[in-house]
């Protein structure tokens, strides 16, 4: 019976629907008059450890498409910045997950180990730590 | 016109082939999500993929475009089910793991793809109010407001900082930096900047590109972080946030680690000076006021923290705050919830591996500033700003254009910005407008698959699949659907409690109109109306035909209302009459929604917990027959 249900209001509500506004608006449009607001809330409910991943596969998939793209160097740690502020983390060179999500992402963009050096290079200021970081995420991309 | 058309249905076939295994072979499932529609987000109702525990569905956004969200599915769920109170039908597709990693990388590169463009466009048009506030003569920088201006005292905490930089990096180092800043921004060329490109893809993302504008101000922010740490500025009591009582009292283990605490960020901050990337300015002016708040903390026994709410955070007024106190507890139960599990996270990353964990830091900070908002409200009758996206705290303050160019570079520059913020504008509306028939939440759902499982985009079959409410239906016949799930709105899960606790009649009674409802409270964007219907098919009409001169009335009333109250009633009343046309055809759009919904009545309601659990079937939900 309840199935009955549904399945008339879905076919009732067809002329309805083709007058309407169909799918969701956003709860930016909702609120605010800023066309192509980028901003997503991320949500609360989500873990730290949930959030963390989240984190790095940005920063891996930013990290490729970069190293595809080409670049000035300081245009990509301007964005690495502005990646990490959206997690909530604004001095990203003190986090492990960062150099971690670099190295995958050089690994996801298949970059040699010579390519691979300078990167470790540059990035950690040859921190030994953060170093190892990055290829410890390059090598899981292998 | 017969090839193309044979041509498609053949890849659709193929595609329903491809996407599909038997559910008995496999243990990961796509589900799709359609959720019914509501009054205002959405009157045709929206569509979703889950894919793991990622959701992603395509939102209308002004001017006019489609953009992809991805989410928790416990965060979609609380925004759907919860706060808009619309129940949603999960059709569990059975496929295998190729499918499902295929099928989960193409809409995770796409949500990347277009959320950079859309930020490139952000930056964009940042770039041009950096170039219109130079030329007015100052320029707004994030985190320079944390702080006070010349005369005050100079602060503890800012005061011990600079002493640890100096020992570390020699007593010359801050004057060696300022000037190196200076000579940085007296180079910076308008006309020199790079370009970003107008062509955009929704398969590649843009290239990064750094210019003037942006570079301009991270160079001014780090020149103002360096004043602050010079003269030792200290914070302005405004930029903190805290609350009186046990809520945010500093415990005995927490006033143990409150020197750790202070110590690790200051070592931070202390690398961060010596940092080559080009934009350390705020993170340094916002570790100090960070550490400028922890001195507060240790001297008041109270956490004080910086305030995080938008400027123009929503907000419910003090007269309203005690008419809404059964939220507002809500609200305030689960703030202190997750205040607690803040601070235990910090406290073991300080016991692990003792350095600044600035993710737990501001997990912490977050939950505070919604309980000492909450709190505050409470206690003091205030108005209450509701804890909707929180960012991180980023207090503005305006600092002189120093060392900027000629008012004529800056015009001319402005006038490129502007070009190229209309350009880019102009592509990324072009690339992905919304059409209602063609271009909506559904058919881009089914483009991106048939780009994940066969490389292109076949194009939906064209004769209801642009329906939410329809496209589930194909998608049940389609695609060896094993299971449909229906995750009860807010309203109706709690009814659905009720009439299990109560006598069914009271129930019906007392929770089918507005006025007595114990679950729904009104919330001040809903029409005006009386009676739910949403629920109820029989009576719908009738209930429709109260709730269309219920509408009609608060019409009238806002009519003489809007003088006064900016027209709030007539439009609720001019809604309420629209959103009941409907209702009298037995056809159900408005269900009411919800200012805030407790997380714990939302899990309680339960939902396929995860895509590898399809046969776990949680109270409260109900299994559709097929």
């Amino acid at each position: 019976m309840q199935w009955l249900g549904a399945f008339s209001t879905r076919l009732l509500l067809i002329p309805a629907l083709l007058l309407l506004v169909g799918c969701s608006l956003s709860t930016s449009s909702r609120s605010s008059s800023d066309a192509f607001d980028s901003s997503e809330s991320s949500s609360r409910s989500s873990t730290s450890k949930e959030r963390q991943s989240r984190y790095r596969e940005d920063v891996r998939t930013y990290t490729a498409a970069y190293v595809r793209s080409g670049g000035q160097f300081d245009a990509f740690t301007k964005e690495l910045g502005e990646l990490a502020r959206r997690h909530g983390l604004t001095n990203w060179e003190d986090d492990q997950t960062t150099y971690v999500g670099v190295g995958e992402g050089l690994g996801d963009a298949a970059v040699g180990e010579a390519e691979l050096e300078t990167y470790k290079t540059s990035l950690s200021r040859s921190d030994p730590l953060k170093m190892q970081a990055i290829q410890l995420g390059y090598d899981t991309r292998q | 016109m017969i090839c193309p058309l044979a041509r498609r249905a053949a890849l659709a076939a193929l595609l329903a082939v491809l996407l599909t295994v038997p559910a008995w072979a496999s243990d990961r499932f796509i589900d799709y999500l359609y959720v019914d529609a509501n009054e205002g987000g959405s009157s045709g109702g929206h569509a979703g993929l889950r894919v793991g525990d990622d959701v992603f569905h395509f939102e209308y956004r002004r001017p006019g475009i489609l953009v992809l969200r991805r989410e928790t599915f416990d965060g979609f769920r609380r925004e759907y089910t919860g706060l808009e109170n619309r129940t949603i039908e999960a059709s569990r597709i059975p496929v295998s793991e190729e499918t499902f990693r295929l099928v989960r990388e193409r809409f995770r590169r796409r949500h990347f793809v277009q959320r950079w463009q859309l930020e490139v466009f952000d930056t964009l048009r940042a770039d041009r109010r950096i170039l219109e506030e130079m030329l007015q003569g100052s320029v707004g920088l994030d985190g320079v407001g944390f702080f006070d201006g010349e005369g005050a005292a100079a602060d503890p905490a800012v005061l011990a900082l600079r002493q640890r930089v100096l020992d570390t990096y020699g007593a010359s180092f801050l004057t060696e930096r300022v000037e190196a800043l200076r000579r940085r921004l007296a180079t910076l060329d308008p006309q020199g900047a790079p370009d970003h490109t107008p062509e955009v893809s929704v398969d590649e993302p843009p290239a990064p590109v750094y210019g003037f504008a942006q570079r301009y101000r991270d160079t001014l922010t780090a020149l103002a972080a360096l004043e602050v740490l010079a003269n030792a500025r200290p914070l302005q009591p405004e930029a903190t946030i805290t609350a009186a009582g046990e809520e945010v009292r500093l415990r005995e283990d927490e006033a143990l680690a409150l020197a750790k605490l202070s110590d690790t960020l200051a070592a931070s901050l202390v690398r961060l000076l010596d940092s080559r990337r080009p934009d350390w300015g705020f993170p340094l002016v916002l570790g100090m006021a960070r550490l400028a708040a922890l001195e507060r903390t240790r001297e008041s026994g109270q956490w004080v923290f910086l305030d995080a709410f938008p400027l123009d955070a929503e907000v419910i007024e003090r007269a309203r705050v005690s008419t809404r106190s059964e939220v507002i507890s809500a609200m305030l139960r689960d703030a202190r919830a997750e205040l607690d599990v803040a601070r235990g996270r910090l406290a073991s990353r300080l016991r692990g591996d003792g350095a600044f964990g600035e993710g737990e830091f501001a997990d912490l900070e977050d939950a505070g500033n919604r309980v000492a908002e909450i709190q505050r409200a409470l206690d003091e009758g205030r108005d209450l700003r509701l804890p909707r996206h929180l960012r991180l705290p980023a207090r503005r303050g305006l600092r002189p254009a120093v060392l900027a160019p000629s008012s004529a570079a800056l015009a001319a520059g402005l006038a490129t910005a502007l070009e190229r913020e209309e350009a880019y504008g102009r592509a990324l509306k072009g690339l992905y407008r919304y059409h209602l028939v063609t271009r909506n939440c559904v058919s881009e759902i089914f483009r991106e698959l048939d780009v994940a499982l066969l490389g292109e985009r076949v194009g939906t079959d064209g004769s209801r699949s642009f329906i939410p409410a329809l496209a589930a239906l194909t998608v049940n016949e389609r695609y060896g659907v094993s299971e449909v799930v229906r995750i009860l709105s807010y309203r109706r899960a709690g009814l659905a409690r009720l009439y299990g606790a109560e006598n069914p009649l009271r129930v019906f009674l007392r929770e089918s109109n507005t006025i007595t409802s114990t679950l729904y409270q009104r919330n001040s964007r809903d029409s005006a109306f009386l009676f739910f219907t949403d629920d109820l098919v029989l009576t719908r009409p009738v209930f429709g035909a109260v709730n269309l001169i219920t509408g009609m009335a608060a019409s009238v009333v806002g009519l003489v209302t809007a003088p006064f109250d900016g027209g709030k009633i007539l439009s609720a009343g001019v809604r309420g009459a629209v959103f009941s046309l409907p209702e009298v055809f037995f056809q159900n759009i408005r269900k009411g929604s919800f200012e805030y919904v407790d997380p714990r009545a939302l899990a309680s309601s339960g939902a396929p917990r995860d895509a590898r659990s399809s046969r776990i079937q949680a109270p409260g939900n109900v299994p559709l027959p097929r």
